[in-house]
């Protein structure tokens, strides 16, 4: 059998990387032994002691370390999500005002997207959020449309939901105590990560959508021309099912660009995985081994979307050219 | 194959047996060497501070009045800064000589941990995980507290158990968030907690209402109230307390000498408050005939030797910034803006539990 000499070396480089790895692992081991820091990952079942603000779940003081993790990823994907359908339909949006031939909405989508593209995005969160405070204290809360309230603790809207007995059941918010209760409820918090990560993104979203178009050759368009066809017919039958080819790939770098970035979450307290992470890192002291947890989870989600938006891109290429 | 398994089993104790022999013989030179060197080199810590000419303490990223706080011409002051400056007296011989390197709440250990700073003082309290898990040794506390609760009068709360069903805004990965899930838990209320990183954002949600109520130690809650709020008399501090904050330095693990220098240097500053020390009187002191004077101020030479320090740090110490109590009441006392009552950071002899060692 013939051993290649490149297949070779290439095992010998994986050895040497895994071999340092491994021994950089160790020392740090080491390190931390005698420096009598905590190491391993028991801590995952220890109880927190310490609550965090706000999430679907259910949650406690008492809670062990892993479900706060797992708290934690939820209020990050319940964000990412809610992100990546709004600046995606917002995105889209923009980019067919900028594609159009309304000189003013021309304008407008660029105005927007070089305002919005070049002020760092930790600046529009606190931005957004500053915003916030200026709506009253709870106590004074805007009602509007007859149901709903404003306050600067947040937004409180009328809930269609599950009682205890799985009946379906409708709620109002109403003020009592110190806060409203019933009804549904959208933190501050949540509010202003999701307007600036929205706001942000939407102007990128546009750029890659429009790339997009402008990729068709021109000559598709006149050759619909020439067979008859409208300019709508043509806008959605011919460009935009070429466009989307080469819209998806950075498309989905952008979502997985926004989900990363909704680690900002901390700078305004509200309980995302990161926040968790630098939370558990304070209370227990076991930084490397929480930073691994968090680079396992963020790098699943990441690879997860990757995953998703490759099957999707693959299932348009199919329909065209292959 | 089952062979070669046996073979490894019963050869791995050997070996384990004959690596650890070695591991020992080695740490055992190590030690020895170690030993010869200490008596020379007083320890890592104060040797690379030393070398560097430079303390490199805790700092901070905003302001907490108080304790770390910086004025319109980019000088610090406060409690904590002053704890830094005692100690940079102490092995270098001036308040100069040391740095303030900024860090957050949730950086400070890290930070320490990494060696980017030789030590803590920032309103740390210690605690039983903090101590263990952390692999920190913390210091003699130089302040005893409490966290407790603020709330606007115009709520009309009168005690903490009043707040069922109220947000609560604190500093996120302190001991302040367990102390406040302890109390609810304690007396079967609920409540929201809202964490926040910077100390700005979380004066700020408070003073917006954004929460009903504010957690932390009593003196940085009235630091709250008379520089932030508009009005301080809009605020009351509620009687609970939600337990104890001592707060003391924080110093890694494995170098006692250091740990030793930070100790004494807190017990001096108590010490020359007992005996009545002060900078201004700290020079005439030192013909006073009393020999626990004599021995603080190095006039009986003594506690610079065992420290490995000069016989005039603390005399140096005293002279550059007085005694715990005037440090204490030109930051947080009467003679600061904020004009709270010393409680138990007073004497013992006067009801508080501030108490030094002899200096023999």
């Amino acid at each position: 059998m013939k051993v290649n000499r490149s297949t070779v070396l290439q095992i010998l480089f994986v050895v040497a990387l895994a071999a340092v790895l491994a021994g950089m692992a160790n020392t740090a081991h080491d390190n931390l032994v005698r420096q009598g820091i905590a190491t391993g990952f028991d801590f995952l079942g220890d109880r927190t002691g310490w609550d965090v603000s706000a999430s679907i779940l259910p949650h406690a003081a008492s809670d062990p370390y892993w479900w706060t993790f797992v708290i934690g990823l939820s209020n990050t994907i319940a964000l990412s999500i809610t992100c990546i359908v709004l600046a995606t339909a917002a995105g889209l949006v923009l980019a067919l005002m900028g594609a159009g031939r309304s000189r003013i909405l021309r304008g407008f989508t660029q105005l927007y997207i070089s305002m919005f593209r070049n002020i760092p995005l930790i600046v529009q969160v606190f931005f957004w959020y500053h915003l916030t405070r200026q709506l009253p204290p709870v106590r004074q809360a805007v009602e509007f449309l007859g149901c709903c309230y404003a306050s600067n603790r947040g937004i409180y809207i009328p809930r269609l939901g599950l009682d205890a007995d799985f009946n379906l059941e409708f709620t109002l918010p109403r003020l009592q105590g110190f806060n409203f209760v019933d009804g549904a409820y959208v933190s501050p918090e949540f509010m202003a990560l999701a307007v600036a990560l929205v706001a942000y993104n939407v102007a990128f979203v546009a750029e890659i959508v429009n790339s997009g178009i402008r990729s068709v050759p021109r000559n598709q368009r006149e050759a619909a021309r020439i067979i008859g066809l409208s300019d709508a017919r043509t806008f959605w039958q011919i460009t935009v099912p070429q466009a989307i080819r080469v819209a998806v790939p950075p498309l989905i770098n952008q979502y997985i660009s926004l989900t990363k970035s909704s680690s900002l979450a901390i700078a305004i307290g509200y309980t995302d995985l990161f926040s968790v992470g630098i939370l558990a890192i304070n209370h227990t002291g076991q930084s490397f081994n929480v930073v691994a947890v968090l680079m396992l989870v963020y790098l699943v989600i990441s690879l997860g979307i990757s995953a998703l938006g490759n099957a999707y891109n693959r299932s348009v290429t199919a329909r065209g050219m292959r | 194959m089952k062979t070669l398994t046996k073979k490894t089993t019963t050869q791995q104790p050997a070996l384990e047996r004959a690596r650890r022999r070695a591991a020992a013989l080695a740490l055992g030179c190590i030690g020895l060497i170690g030993a010869t060197a200490a008596s020379a080199a007083p320890s890592p810590t104060i040797d690379a501070i030393v070398k560097r000419g430079e303390l490199l303490c805790s700092g901070a990223t905003v302001n907490s009045h108080g304790f770390q706080a910086v004025d319109a011409r980019g000088v610090w002051s406060g409690l904590d800064v002053d704890i830094c400056k005692a100690l940079a007296i102490s092995i270098l011989g001036s308040e100069k000589k040391m740095k303030l390197v900024p860090v957050s709440f949730v950086q400070r250990f890290p930070a320490l941990q990494g060696s980017q700073i030789d030590i803590i003082v920032k309103s740390t309290a210690w605690n039983l995980t903090r101590n263990t898990d952390l692999g920190f040794m913390f210091s003699t506390p130089y302040l005893f507290t409490g966290a407790a609760i603020m709330v606007y009068k115009s709520l009309g709360v009168t005690k903490g158990t009043d707040l069922d069903g109220a947000t609560i805004c604190t500093s996120a990965g302190t001991t302040l968030e367990k102390a406040t899930a302890d109390f609810f838990i304690k007396h079967n209320k609920k409540y929201k907690l809202l964490s926040f990183d910077s100390a700005i954002e979380r004066d700020q949600a408070y003073l917006a209402r954004r929460c009903d109520a504010i957690v932390n130690a009593v003196e940085q809650l009235s630091a709250v109230r008379t520089f932030s709020a508009p009005n301080a008399a809009d605020h009351v501090i509620l009687p609970d307390s939600l337990g104890k904050e001592v707060q003391a330095a924080v110093v890694r693990q494995g170098d006692d000498k250091f740990l030793n220098v930070v100790n004494w240097t807190i017990f001096a500053l108590i010490e020359a408050e007992e005996l009545g020390i002060t900078a201004a009187n700290v020079t005439a002191k030192k013909s006073d005939p009393d020999p626990r004077v004599q021995k603080l101020l190095g006039v009986l030479p003594g506690v610079g030797k065992k420290l490995g320090l000069r016989e005039t740090w603390a005399y140096e110490v005293i002279k550059q910034l007085g005694n715990y109590g005037e440090i204490y009441s030109r930051n947080l006392g009467a003679n600061s803006a904020l004009k709270i009552d010393p409680r138990y950071n007073k004497p013992w002899f006067k009801g508080g539990v501030m108490y030094a060692p002899s200096f023999d």
